[in-house]
């Protein structure tokens, strides 16, 4: 149901799309079963990071990578979620390819 | 000339004849382009003159008795200043609540007595205006007054110098500015329903209380007499908000719908905001006045039980997602308060882990979970901490783009699992932290598609930078005084010195 | 010989906000200064209004006037809340006191039955012309910019509504609290002819767009004739007529006039020597809503003063008016 406004054509602004990010997109990342990780994280990462180096990478130095069971994730039988479906990544692909997009909601389980 | 039929006025028709008899139709200009405002939300008033006066005060008595109140509140601030009565605190951690306070309500009542200057020129009915225009000023008077009883509190303590800029920068007082934008550009009714029912009647107490009597608790006679001081003004305010509602309820049935969607919005808009202050009565204050968990049992689920069943006679109905604010009353504080902790680094309000004290007090008021989920986590940090590697989450949170509070709530009936919803505005995704914030967006997307999340606005570079540093200045603060832990701060070395004369200063 | 009081040992950390530090220096502010400079938000307005969507909530840009500072619209009286009603208390006692004294000795009486119907004519219906004022100032406090300004103007709103309640309340003084003489003016504002082009002024300030304007309009130029030529002219017709002591009902209008005008001339002088384009809109708004007061005035004059003495006592009273302009700087180059 649209906004009830004074004038019609209210709106139209949004503040964070992917052409406001000056190269990278957003990826909220959710580590599940970590409780002392208060809330998922924002990551700004290019769309071309493979996702393999997504992890290696910018996760690895993110706070999830400062958690003790971090080194000895088995990616291979990690799950993914991504926006509320079942997700398996290709590790050598990159984001863009396979189609994971701006402000995607990751969940990981591990 | 009088004559023996005509009787004198009695003192409803007298104060009619004082504000509501000053009013006319106009005829020189059509009364719809004098008040352009008041009829886009779809809300039909059919006949002003139902308005009843919710108080009947006239500018001679409201000069005098608000001067007289005034009068003795200042005598108790400056009194207070000039015997710094800042050393009568329970503890210096304490003012971590005065930073809230000042930094994140100050702004809504400076905003609050904005906005009833607009509705107090926007609605057609002339009792209403009068009404709204009392309740700016007053709202002026709070603002005005909480500058004042806190300004010696910045003498001494951190983190509430530049409180204006921080309101408009600090990227966790965007949840109270939010708030308050959102009330702000609303239409006339819509504002009424959102601050003068919602948030000045259902949840009243729950702002208030907390505070005022935080402050009595923990030896702020500033802030608590000030709290005295403004009680009579609230219960003006509260019988505005009670009968505004009434009013518009009883004008049309039509209005019913309308009103209902605006109870639904701002009870969770107004719930997820008073988040803040549980974790304040929670966390924050070495002297505990009540739970977070006991006020809401109190205030909302006793006292606003009570008020929506007499509501139903209208139609209305409890606010959505009411039971959820009762399924998580024992989990959100404890939520948000590990979540400040982890954020120490950005964090204007300083923050600590609670010692065994504090957890037994926790565990007493939340026994169907603190020892469960939230003792463990704390007593993890207490240990990583004493190892000297104390857990700091430098990673950016994932934001609640109706909140806009980090993501740290828990799904409804499963506290081990985070909870996030998301909807599709203009093929963008957008996240929420629960059902609530998601359907007010969904209600209103073109409006919240609009907001200016921290986190985004951060990394599009628009909060300063390029290092942390130098972002905290840009949001108003000092790295080196006002930001990260209560342990090893100038508040926390300044309080110990002042406690303890004679003992030589710690060095810094 | 002065004898010291010690309190504690610790030394405060800085001696004001930061903001007012910025302003005034390393040193204690007023209670004005802390209760005004810098407090309204400036940026990052989340929502846009839905009742105006191209504008933020509070925005610069609803008036053509441009300030560096919006917060050099000082108000010289220093109001702040506390300062403000203690003020209007002690008018308010002081104007309590004159009604007292006024009912008690029956002075009302002492008017002639003429007398009094020509007070009634021309002080009540004007309680519909201070509630008008109070429109426009609410108006004001809400989408203006700049808590120095707003302040002051949620005061005057106030103001407003305390001065239509004094008139009514003479009102009331001259028909035994029955209502009859309110009802009266009421119609008279309404429907007589000499009252019209007045309503009409007032209603057209309703729709003025520019809140500056609006503040010019009322509160300089309306205010700044219609005062002198009823509260302070007329007073004294009324004294010279043999009712000197009807004036003391109206010292609080007065009084309030006398204190309200510093402050607007204030805000005036200080836009208009901004700039030449600023000086030039409120020059022009000046000009222009002072030829529709007078104009309004004009047959009210007539009524008070007869249409001679009317004339001439507008002339005057615009003359004095041309005067103030010209010492803030608000005539056309």
């Amino acid at each position: 149901m649209p906004v009830i406004a004074l004038e019609p054509g209210y709106g139209g602004i949004v503040r964070d799309r992917l052409e406001d990010f000056n190269g990278v997109q957003l990826l909220f990342i959710e580590w599940a079963a970590h409780p002392l990780i208060a809330c998922p994280i924002t990551l700004p990462v290019p769309p071309g990071t493979r996702f393999g180096e997504l992890l290696s990478g910018a996760l690895a130095q993110s706070v999830f990578g400062q958690q003790p069971d971090w080194p000895t994730v088995d990616w291979r039988r990690a799950t993914w979620r991504m926006n509320d479906a079942p997700f398996v990544p290709d590790l050598d692909k990159t984001l863009a390819e396979q189609g994971v997009p701006h402000k995607a909601f990751l969940t990981l389980t591990t | 000339m009088t004559t023996a039929t005509h009787r004198k006025l009695g003192l409803k028709d007298k104060y009619g004849l004082l504000t509501r008899g000053l009013g006319w139709d106009t005829s020189y200009v059509p009364m719809d382009r004098v008040f352009p405002h008041d009829s886009f939300e779809g809300i039909k008033i059919h006949d002003w003159d139902r308005w009843e006066d919710p108080f009947r005060v006239t500018m001679d008595s409201y000069w005098k008795y608000q001067a007289e109140k005034e009068r003795k509140l200042y005598a108790v601030i400056d009194a207070f200043a000039q015997h710094n009565g800042h050393l009568n605190v329970s503890d210096a951690r304490y003012i971590n609540a005065v930073k809230l306070f000042i930094t994140g309500i100050t702004p809504l009542e400076y905003n609050a007595h904005r906005g009833f200057a607009m509705v107090g020129r926007s609605m057609r009915g002339v009792g209403p205006r009068i009404a709204c225009q009392m309740q700016g000023i007053d709202e002026l008077r709070h603002a005005q007054t909480q500058m004042h009883s806190m300004s010696h509190y910045n003498r001494h303590f951190n983190g509430m110098h530049s409180w204006p800029k921080n309101f408009d920068r600090m990227w966790y007082l965007s949840v109270p500015k939010s708030f308050v934008n959102d009330a702000m550009s609303a239409g006339p009714f819509e504002f009424l329903t959102a601050i003068s029912f919602s948030f000045e009647y259902v949840l009243t107490n729950l702002l208030f209380m907390p505070f005022m009597s935080g402050a009595a608790y923990n030896g702020d006679m500033a802030t608590v007499t000030f709290g005295f001081s403004a009680q009579s003004d609230e219960a003006r305010h509260m019988t505005l908000g009670l009968e505004c509602i009434k009013f518009m309820l009883e004008q049309d049935p039509d209005n019913l719908p309308i009103i209902q969607k605006w109870l639904d919005k701002w009870f969770w808009r107004g719930y997820r905001l008073l988040g803040l202050v549980g974790v304040m009565l929670d966390y924050m204050l070495p002297k505990k006045v009540m739970s977070w968990r006991e006020g809401w049992e109190q205030y909302f689920e006793k006292n606003g039980g009570a008020l929506f069943d007499d509501l139903a006679r209208y139609g209305i109905r409890k606010p959505m997602h009411h039971e959820t604010t009762v399924l998580e009353k024992e989990h959100v504080t404890h939520q948000l308060w590990l979540m400040l902790c982890q954020y120490h680094w950005g964090l204007a309000l300083h923050t600590w882990l609670p010692s065994d004290e504090e957890m037994d007090w926790l565990s007493q008021q939340y026994p169907n979970t603190f020892d469960q989920h939230y003792r463990p986590r704390f007593e993890q940090l207490r240990a990583l901490e004493a190892e000297g590697k104390p857990f700091t989450n430098a990673s950016l949170p994932c934001l609640c783009q109706t909140c806009q509070i980090p993501m740290c709530f828990t799904e409804p009936g499963d506290p081990t699992r985070l909870a996030h919803r998301s909807s599709l505005f203009q093929d963008e995704r957008f996240i929420f932290c629960s059902d609530g914030c998601k359907d007010v967006f969904d209600g209103e997307p073109e409006k919240y598609a609009q907001a200016r999340l921290p986190v985004q606005q951060l990394l599009q570079g628009h909060l300063g930078g390029p290092e942390l540093a130098d972002m905290i200045r840009f949001w108003g603060y000092d790295p080196a005084l006002d930001i990260g832990r209560y342990e090893g701060s100038s508040d926390q070395q300044r309080w110990a010195q002042a406690k303890a004369p004679g003992v030589a200063a710690r060095a810094a | 010989m002065h004898v010291e009081i010690k309190t504690s040992d610790t030394k405060p950390l800085r001696s004001t906000f930061t903001h007012l530090a910025a302003r005034f220096g390393d040193k204690p502010a007023s209670r004005y200064q802390e209760a005004t400079y810098d407090i309204q938000e400036v940026e990052n307005f989340h929502y846009r209004p839905l009742w105006q969507a191209d504008k933020e909530i509070f925005d610069a840009s609803r008036t053509a006037i441009a300030m560096a500072d919006w917060y050099a619209l000082k108000d010289p009286r220093q109001f702040f809340y506390m300062s403000y009603t203690t003020t209007r208390a002690h008018q308010q006692e002081v104007a309590e006191a004159q009604f007292d004294y006024f009912d008690k000795r029956g002075l009302l009486a002492t008017l002639s039955d003429g007398l009094r119907e020509r007070v009634a004519a021309a002080l009540l219906p004007l309680r519909h012309y201070e509630w008008g004022a109070n429109m426009n100032n609410s108006a004001i406090t809400g989408w203006a910019y700049g808590a120095a300004l707003t302040n002051a103007t949620m005061f005057a709103t106030m103001d407003r509504l305390g001065l239509a309640q004094l008139l009514s309340r003479i009102g009331l003084l001259i028909d035994g609290n029955l209502g009859t003489s309110l009802a009266a003016a009421k119609q008279q504002w309404l429907e007589d002819a000499a009252w019209q082009p007045l309503r009409s002024a007032v209603e057209h300030l309703f729709i003025v767009d520019d809140w500056f304007e609006l503040f010019v309009a009322q509160n300089l130029v309306h205010d700044g004739l219609l005062y002198p030529m009823v509260y302070q002219r007329f007073e004294q017709a009324l004294a010279a007529a043999g009712a000197p002591a009807f004036g003391m009902l109206l010292t609080f209008p007065n009084e309030w006039h006398a204190e309200t005008a510093p402050w607007v001339d204030a805000v005036c002088k200080t836009a208009a020597a901004e700039s030449p384009a600023n000086r030039a809109l409120l020059a022009g708004w000046a000009a222009r809503h002072r030829a529709t007061a007078l104009a309004a005035l004009a047959p009210l004059a007539e009524r008070l003063f007869g249409t001679a003495a009317g004339r001439q006592t507008l002339d005057e009273v615009d003359a004095a008016f041309g005067m103030r302009l010209q010492r803030l700087g608000l005539v056309a180059a």
